[in-house]
């Protein structure tokens, strides 16, 4: 593991400028004869990031490609989001590499809904897969039961992709089976306890290193009329993420142990953290209808100083100190005494999720529809580090980010080599069963109408389900 | 018709002699009910001019200020409004049509012809009416394929009439037991055939119902979201208002502005086609009475 | 007469539209979710057979008790509320006497033709622990604030609220058309007779409209026992599922969890639960009316 985290930090101490200029280590792309050009492009990248040199040398590689393509257009069809900032800038970015590199290739942009799956399902169901699709962990597997999902082991190797994958994110490439069957674009990711520093101060709180001085915080916070922490639990994601934090306090592998089987619900740390967790809900953590506060409520509700605390993803470090600046910050989770807060900053809630473009292996244009999928994660990850600031991609792009990395980034990357274990967003989780339940019930603990006990109870009947 | 509504109105005056005060209150209690109705419209359209920030948190439900035009810009410009828009039309027109025409016809036979299983297969149809959607929709998708109608305009419209259809055959159902049995009656002796006697006298009677159903039946059409995703989603020719809302909900962030412009684009026909046509919806209900009574 | 309503090729004709469109689209798919029902299967591969598993599994989940008391107290209180209300202000909308009845007329229809969406993330907004509702109790020093989406057991009374809310003007068009078809004479012979205003309505609205309401009352009830939309936006069936519903859970096992199988299990079980309600209404109303009507047409016979 400790291996995997200083790849990782070297990547992202790369691309913080320290060690800019071993971008491509070894870059070949879709057709062999353009890997040469492309290959002096990514250098030519990496050494200064001259982007008008590089877009020269992809025109140079498009001339090529084009020839070797018939001319005949092809049209794909992909099946992702597009609706914010994190989903747009990429998509578009990627299209406009895209109309370069492949001029014959034309893309049909399904977007996503926000619908657990269903629509996806349903078109795979009635043989309408798109050409390229986002699938997630659960798709990927619920797919490949059905041969649904292409496997993409011999295009990953060819286009180089697995050359640039970085070592820490292998496992995000290959399922169980040991075959890749989507190319993963986000790498490793955190959940972060972000806070308002100056909320802090103007209140003369320290940031709590334990759950009394957390309870503090919230006493001080509730009666100043500020919320302590703005929670989004009308996802369920985010409600077990606010388990994982504190369950992570007592067992390490926090709910990643309780999906893999190997620790159980009913184990002591479980169950403390369960309690803990009430006990943190009645003295009024979370707003009192988190439950039913969407995203966007919540992350308002946090950037414009009316809620002191707030858990996400680091991907939220972008708006965050676009809005707070030098007011925002993310600290270690809290925990039960002085002793595991200080062992606890080195396991972190969150993790790498096995997802990405996928290819539908009945497509017409199937093999050219799994170069464009690589091609396109590829886009994804530069326009990601270059636009989003967002290091934690999962290859090396090579690229640098338009401007400087926020300092929350920064410290992140310093903290990183230290970070010894993981856990697993929701999405990344590999059983769905026990993926609803944890979700729901830990919203149940959120609202404070579940007790503990009634938590370990049905999280240990929906644990024996799980097998089923 | 005019004589007797003027009768049946003194009938009332009669009444509201009688208790005054209550009378006012009660009259009170229907426009405060009916400004409660109005209030979503009032509210979406400020919701559609505001940002995030001002829907959440500074001013959720007061005038917005400054108005965010850029919501609707960008609602105008991530899709083809135009193009969404004749598409739900057509979808919806064609909907309409085909389950009005054939509920109506289906209830009229099981209603009041004579046959063996005529119950038994009213019930049946009925059955339409207890089946979610989402239970179906593979299924359904997957007869829309065997027919080869996938990428064209009926592969929405023959699912969306079988939605409705059970709904409307019942409520044709009860329009048509309350006519009385005299009218095919006289119209036999008088020489018509059975199909004279519908279209000429039974289908006017129940224009009333008609109107109540074609509206409703449009906007089920017209809203409808979830198998329109499944079935044109990928098809961006025939693409429905109600996927708009798709390019502004995000996997963590939604642009609620933006949907609010959406929302206000995809109703706002509906709402003024409504409004106009409700004083001829008025007529016709009148004119259907008119010839019954 | 029998012969002349009995005539076999218009009712072959009538009929054959509305029966081919409902078998295609409606029964053959029906049939294959109540055949899944009785398979492990996650939508794509080829299904196991597993007999009653799934609704074993079912009748032992606690989330199908609540599934099915949520159904209950949502069906009770929009088929009250609108059935009511709906009467009420039909009522007053047919007084020619009453001022602006037009505009009346259009505002309570409102609601219908706003997409569920919208009518969702309105009552949401107002409904919200920081909502209009809380801040206008907040202001009048009332201490009623709650948590309106968050409760455990309440919630799910609210959210009956704004189904009720959405779709009663769809009710009150219908017992509005279904009063223009009565004949005003009615009504006149009801004032000879002496009878006060709501008491002509009693005897005569009411009665002559019963197949309208026993319509209104289908689509209540099953309406409630259908539900899904509303929870799926306003509280996302939560807290902790407590306010599922059978469709919510077909949805939630069909396509977060891939158990196809075991979520068509649940949506038959509320099909079947339409049904027996159907029925029993159908049963309700036929005791009173298809007697009398039998006994109409027997002496039309004689006479």
């Amino acid at each position: 593991m400790k291996k995997k985290m200083l790849s990782t930090l070297m990547s992202l101490t790369m691309v913080a400028g320290l060690l800019a200029g071993c971008g491509g280590s070894s870059s070949t792309t879709t057709s062999n004869d353009t890997a040469a050009s492309t290959e002096e492009a990514s250098e030519a990248t990496a050494e200064e990031s001259v982007e008008e040199t590089a877009e020269a040398e992809t025109a140079e590689s498009t001339e090529e490609k084009a020839e070797a393509a018939d001319g005949e257009k092809v049209t794909l069809s992909i099946y992702t989001q597009y609706a914010d900032d994190d989903t747009k800038v990429p998509y578009d970015y990627a299209v406009e590499q895209l109309a370069e590199a492949y001029p014959n290739v034309e893309l049909n942009l399904i977007v996503q809904a926000q619908d657990d799956g269903q629509t996806l399902k349903t078109l795979a169901a009635t043989g309408q897969l798109p050409d390229i699709y986002q699938a997630s962990t659960d798709l990927i597997n619920t797919f490949r039961e059905s041969n649904q999902i292409m496997v993409l082991n011999d295009v990953a190797q060819s286009t180089g992709f697995l050359d640039k994958l970085y070592d820490a994110n292998k496992d995000l490439a290959y399922a169980e089976d040991g075959n890749i069957y989507a190319f993963p674009f986000s790498g490793q990711e955190y959940v972060l306890w972000y806070y308002n520093k100056a909320l802090f101060e103007e209140n003369g709180l320290e940031v709590p290193q334990t759950y009394d001085d957390l309870k503090n915080c919230i006493d001080t916070f509730t009666a100043a009329g500020i919320t302590p922490l703005a929670l989004f639990g009308q996802e369920g994601w985010n409600t077990a993420a606010a388990y994982d934090v504190i369950a992570t306090r007592y067992a390490e592998g926090g709910i990643k142990a309780l999906d893999e089987q190997s620790a159980n619900i009913t184990d002591q740390g479980y169950v403390d953290a369960a309690k803990m967790m009430e006990e943190l809900v009645a003295a009024g953590l979370y707003q009192s209808d988190a439950t039913t506060t969407n995203y966007d409520q919540a992350s308002e509700m946090f950037l414009s100083g009316q809620a002191a605390m707030f858990i996400n993803g680091q991907w939220y470090i972008e708006d965050a100190t676009a809005k707070l600046g030098d007011d925002v910050d993310w600290m270690f989770y809290p925990a039960a005494d002085a002793a595991s807060y200080e062992a606890g900053k080195s396991a972190f809630s969150g993790g790498g999720s096995a997802s990405g473009f996928a290819v539908n292996p009945d497509s017409e244009n199937a093999e050219l529809a799994a170069e464009v999928a690589e091609f396109i994660t590829e886009k994804y990850c530069e326009a990601k580090v270059m636009y989003r600031h967002n290091p934690l991609v999962a290859i090396d792009t090579g690229k640098e980010p338009d401007s400087e990395y926020p300092a929350m980034m920064k410290k992140l990357s310093d903290t990183l080599p230290s970070i010894t274990s993981t856990t697993k967003f929701t999405w990344g989780l590999t059983n769905s069963t026990f993926n609803d339940g944890i979700q729901s019930e830990t919203q149940g603990l959120v609202s404070g109408q579940f007790s503990a006990d009634e938590f370990i109870e049905d999280m240990t009947d929906i644990m024996e389900d799980m097998n089923d | 018709m005019a004589n007797a509504a003027v009768k049946s109105a003194k009938v009332k005056s009669v009444e509201g002699g009688k208790n005054g005060a209550l009378h006012y209150v009660f009259i009170a209690f229907c426009w405060i009910y009916a400004a409660f109705s109005l209030y979503p419209l009032i509210w979406m359209l400020f919701y559609s001019f505001k940002n995030n920030q001002e829907i959440f948190v500074t001013n959720p439900f007061g005038f917005p200020w400054p108005l965010h035009f850029e919501n609707y810009v960008t609602a105008w410009t991530k899709y083809d409004v135009p193009l969404y828009f004749m598409n739900s039309l057509i979808v919806s027109i064609g909907t309409v049509t085909i389950t009005i025409a054939s509920a109506l016809l289906f209830s009229y036979a099981t209603s009041r012809m004579i046959w063996k299983g005529k119950t038994f297969t009213r019930l049946f149809v009925g059955l339409g009416m207890f089946i979610p959607v989402q239970a179906i929709m593979i299924p359904v998708v997957k007869v829309v394929q065997n027919f080869n109608m996938m990428g064209t305009r009926w592969s929405l419209i023959f699912p969306y009439v079988a939605i409705n259809l059970a709904f409307a055959c019942m409520v044709y159902y009860g329009f048509f037991k309350g006519i009385p049995m005299e009218l095919e009656e006289a119209a036999c002796m008088d020489g018509a055939n059975i199909f004279q006697t519908f279209f000429l006298i039974i289908e006017p009677l129940v224009r009333p119902a008609t109107v109540t159903l074609v509206i409703y039946i449009f906007l089920n059409a017209w809203n409808e979201f979830i198998l329109a995703n499944v079935v044109v989603g990928s098809i961006a020719e025939l693409k429905t208002l109600p996927l708009g809302v798709l390019f502004f909900q995000g996997e963590f962030t939604t642009d609620w502005g933006g949907m609010g412009a959406t929302m206000v684009i995809a109703s706002f026909p509906a709402i003024i086609v409504y409004t106009l046509f409700s004083e001829q919806v008025e007529n016709a209900m009148t004119i259907g009475g008119a010839v019954k009574g | 007469m029998k012969k002349y309503m009995g005539n076999k090729l218009a009712i072959l004709l009538f009929i054959a539209p509305a029966l081919a469109i409902f078998i295609l689209f409606d029964f053959i798919p029906i049939i294959q979710v109540f055949g899944y029902s009785f398979t492990d299967w996650n939508g794509l591969t080829t299904p196991d057979f597993t007999g009653l598993k799934n609704y074993i599994k079912l009748f032992g989940d606690k989330v199908f008790v609540t599934s099915n008391r949520n159904q209950i107290i949502f069906a009770i209180i929009i088929t009250v509320y609108q059935m009511l209300f709906a009467t009420i202000f039909a009522i007053t909308i047919s007084d020619k006497k009453m001022k602006g009845r037009k505009f009346l007329r259009v505002a309570y229809f409102i609601p219908v033709i706003l997409s569920v969406t919208v009518v969702c993330q309105l009552w949401g907004s107002i409904l919200d622990g920081n909502g209009l509702l809380n801040k206008l109790f907040e202001a009048s020093g009332s201490d009623f604030k709650q948590n309106w989406l968050g409760d455990r057991y309440k919630a799910i009374y609210v959210i009956a609220f704004v189904n009720a809310w959405q779709w009663m003007g769809y009710q009150f068009a219908l017992i509005v058309a279904g009063i223009k078809s009565i004949p005003s004479d009615y009504y006149e012979a009801a004032r000879i007779d002496g009878c006060s205003n709501v008491k002509a309505h009693m005897k005569i609205t009411i009665p002559l409209l019963a197949e309208t309401y026993k319509f209104c009352l289908i689509i209540s009830l099953t309406g409630g026992i259908k539900a899904f939309t509303e929870m799926n936006i306003l509280t996302g069936g939560g807290p902790n599922k407590s306010t599922y519903t059978l469709t919510y859970m077909m949805y939630n096992a069909a396509f977060k969890k891939s158990d196809y199988g075991y979520g068509l299990a649940a949506a038959t079980i509320m099909v079947l639960e339409c049904m027996v309600i159907m029925l029993l209404i159908n049963f309700i109303f036929r005791d009173k009316n298809e007697g009398k009507e039998e006994q109409k047409a027997r002496r039309k016979r004689n006479g």
